[in-house]
């Protein structure tokens, strides 16, 4: 029932909080694949996906749910603009690990926030 | 957010702390003075939504900011429904008055 | 400015600083290895740090176009290139290297040199990690506010 309830933000939300601990598991996988021969590194591109969202945002303030209907979260191999793989560099990928860190926090406390301002609605500004 | 339940009240007199000393010299704007307070706190409450959707995107302007005008935003949505409290209250009270 | 942004930066400075580390460590390697007299073998590197190209189009491609700020333009970006330094020269005439004179010539590695580039890398290394805590410190207090 709470769907329609700015239902966008909570699955944008939800939806960056799954990519982010999915990346967390493939720069997990890589630094522990640092030294492995032939290990291809492994990446998720969630914000890539989502240019027509960011535009939206942009020109007109909110988010067209069909705009991130269509993502798709899954690990690729990571490839530089010249399409080659780029070796791991260790404190690149513990700095990527640090960083996904702090994002999924900022996300889990904005859903937080969120949710206690529709909450506070719900009960009437009381306890 | 529906708060448009809420403007039912538009004809009951309110005391808006922040318009108190302009709404006391007149006394006909006092619906008009609801809703604009009603639509600024509806106005913060939908940019803040923006902010969060850029957040989860990852337009990340000033992380800062934007906690600040979410506490913002829940601050003054929780004012208002005290101060919708009181109103009720208050017309409760005047109901309950034998005439 | 925000704090991806500052990742990448304190990113950037570790980048540099690892190459000048593993430079170092080339160097202090090779220095006893034998120059072939024409001088082929092993040239002393060196770590050249500058500011990234402002027009280069794999920033921009990487910055995506869009939110550039002026800072990510300043980042450095370490070339390793050689250094040129002249090879010194050891008399040992029974060498199967030596020249016509007796002498056999090393790449130019000033140990001291090298060792003191490896200190100060370090350091460097040290301050950006401590640089990159801070900032992400930063980042998490600022999510607290309003409790």
């Amino acid at each position: 029932m709470t769907q329609g309830l700015e239902g966008v933000t909570t699955a944008i939300l939800g939806l960056a909080m799954d990519a982010a601990s999915l990346r967390q598991q493939a720069i997990a996988a890589n630094i522990a694949n640092a030294n492995t021969a032939g290990y291809v590194p492994q990446g998720v591109s969630f914000e890539a996906q989502l240019e027509d969202a960011r535009r939206g945002l942009r020109t007109q303030g909110k988010i067209d749910p069909f705009a991130i209907a269509g993502v798709k979260l899954q690990m690729q191999a990571m490839q530089s603009v010249s399409g080659q793989m780029n070796p791991i560099q260790l404190d690149t990928e513990v700095a990527a690990l640090s960083q996904n860190t702090m994002q999924y926090q900022v996300l889990a406390k904005g859903l937080n926030k969120h949710f206690a301002i529709l909450e506070s609605a719900f009960s009437d500004g009381k306890r | 957010m529906s708060i448009d339940s809420i403007a039912s009240i538009a004809n009951v007199s309110m005391m808006d702390p922040a318009l108190g000393p302009a709404a006391a010299a007149q006394q006909g704007g006092f619906s008009q003075m609801v809703a604009k307070g009603l639509d600024e706190v509806n106005q913060k409450l939908l940019s803040t939504q923006t902010d969060l959707q850029k957040l989860a995107v990852g337009d990340v302007q000033n992380l800062h900011q934007v906690m600040i005008n979410l506490e913002e935003a829940r601050m003054s949505f929780q004012l208002l429904m005290q101060v919708r409290n009181r109103v009720l209250e208050a017309y409760q009270d005047v109901m309950k008055m034998s005439v | 400015m925000d704090y991806t942004h500052t990742f990448a930066i304190s990113a950037a400075g570790m980048s540099v600083e690892r190459a000048r580390v593993d430079v170092a460590a080339l160097n202090l390697a090779n220095a006893q290895t034998v120059q072939s007299t024409d001088g082929k073998n092993f040239q002393p590197l060196q770590v050249i740090a500058r500011s990234a190209d402002q027009g280069s189009f794999n920033q921009l491609i990487s910055q995506g176009m869009q939110g550039a700020s002026e800072f990510t333009r300043d980042l450095p970006v370490a070339s390793v290139e050689v250094s040129g330094a002249s090879p010194r020269q050891v008399y040992e005439p029974g060498h199967p290297f030596a020249n016509a004179q007796g002498f056999v010539s090393y790449p130019g590695v000033d140990p001291a040199r090298e060792m003191v580039s490896l200190m100060t890398a370090m350091r460097s290394y040290e301050a950006n990690v401590a640089a990159m805590n801070a900032a992400r410190t930063m980042a998490l207090k600022a999510l607290d506010i309003g409790g």
